[in-house]
């Protein structure tokens, strides 16, 4: 079975694009709209990696990964953030997130992050 | 408005915004030194003839809020107008006054107020709306800044500046800087003729990424 992406965005280009720059590998792509929808989708599909954006609404990216860490710490995140001050960065490293990437994201550092993510997952 | 934004069109324009001021917030942090938030901006595209009625909507007594008025020029011609509700201007002075918190007389206060004010929105302007046209790869410069209240809505549907069917992207965000929480609203006040070329970049900003 591939190993299961789930992209999380408020922004439904952002996610057409995440989509678009890793749809070359062997792999199920996912979609959430927020940390809500995100946390719903780790519980019924069982995702091997996630991309988990900040800024959204209902619930944002550092609430989703608290949360996810905690029901399933061994799945690994990748979190996109615009937003690079040192608190910002300290804080989603103590949240956990195995990578972080600067918005917007280029294709090359997508692949790189989830190639990362798949091999500390044994995949 | 003659021509319009797609819905595709309008979400990459949130999406570029989002990023545009995640970044303003860490260019900030580093001008003034202290840990800024900038929440999620909420975009919205209006003409200007409806651009009175919107901001009054979203800001019933904004005839009376303080305002930063900053004209640009180059790829895109407009003006951004940032508003701040009464009492932001005492919070931003408190953030660059000095320790010791010395009591100034009224005069001297009001002049304060009114350049933090300035000074606070020529940043955040230049570094929101900077970065966004630097991720459209646009290029603008700016003219002085200046202070003002919200009759310069009015003024700017009056001046014959700009023709009614010229657009207005209005962004509210709320932003805080340490502990001192202070809410704003940016209308970025755009040419017509600006909008085919604001529409070319968004269909390339994902382009370039790849």
């Amino acid at each position: 079975m591939n190993p299961r992406v789930l992209i999380v965005d408020d922004s439904a280009s952002a996610r057409h694009f995440i989509k678009n720059c890793l749809s070359g590998r062997e792999i199920e792509l996912l979609e959430a709209k927020n940390g809500e929808e995100a946390l719903e989708t780790v519980e019924t599909a069982k995702p091997d990696v996630v991309f988990l954006d900040i800024t959204m609404p209902v619930m944002d990216g550092f609430e989703a990964l608290s949360r996810l860490k905690e029901r399933s710490p061994n799945i690994p995140v990748v979190m996109l953030t615009a937003d690079v001050q040192q608190k910002t960065v300290e804080r989603i490293k103590a949240l956990g997130a195995e990578v972080f990437l600067k918005k917007p994201p280029k294709k090359d550092s997508l692949l790189d992050a989830l190639d990362q993510c798949l091999e500390a997952n044994g995949q | 408005m003659s021509e319009t934004l797609t819905e595709f069109e309008l979400d990459t324009l949130q999406e570029v915004m989002n990023m545009a001021f995640g970044r303003a917030a860490a260019d900030l942090a580093e001008v003034i030194d202290v840990f800024v938030q900038l929440n999620a901006p909420d975009v919205e595209v209006v003409s200007l003839d409806e651009l009175e009625s919107h901001v009054s909507m979203k800001i019933p007594s904004f005839q009376s809020a303080r305002v930063v008025e900053q004209h640009y020029r180059g790829d895109s011609d407009g003006v951004a107008l940032l508003v701040f509700p009464h009492g932001a201007e005492h919070k931003l002075v408190s953030l660059f006054q000095a320790e010791d918190g010395e009591m100034l007389e009224s005069d001297t206060v009001l002049e304060l107020e009114n350049e933090v004010l300035m000074e606070v929105g020529n940043i955040l302007i230049g570094a929101c709306v900077g970065r966004m046209f630097d991720l459209i790869h646009r290029t603008v410069y700016y003219l002085p800044p200046r202070a003002t209240e919200g009759h310069a809505f009015s003024e700017l549907t009056n001046s014959g500046v700009f023709a009614k069917d010229d657009f207005a992207i209005t962004v509210q965000t709320q932003f805080s800087f340490e502990d001192r929480e202070v809410s704003g609203r940016l209308f970025l006040v755009n040419r017509q003729n600006s909008l085919p070329s604001l529409k070319t970049a968004l269909a390339e900003f994902w382009r370039n990424l790849e």
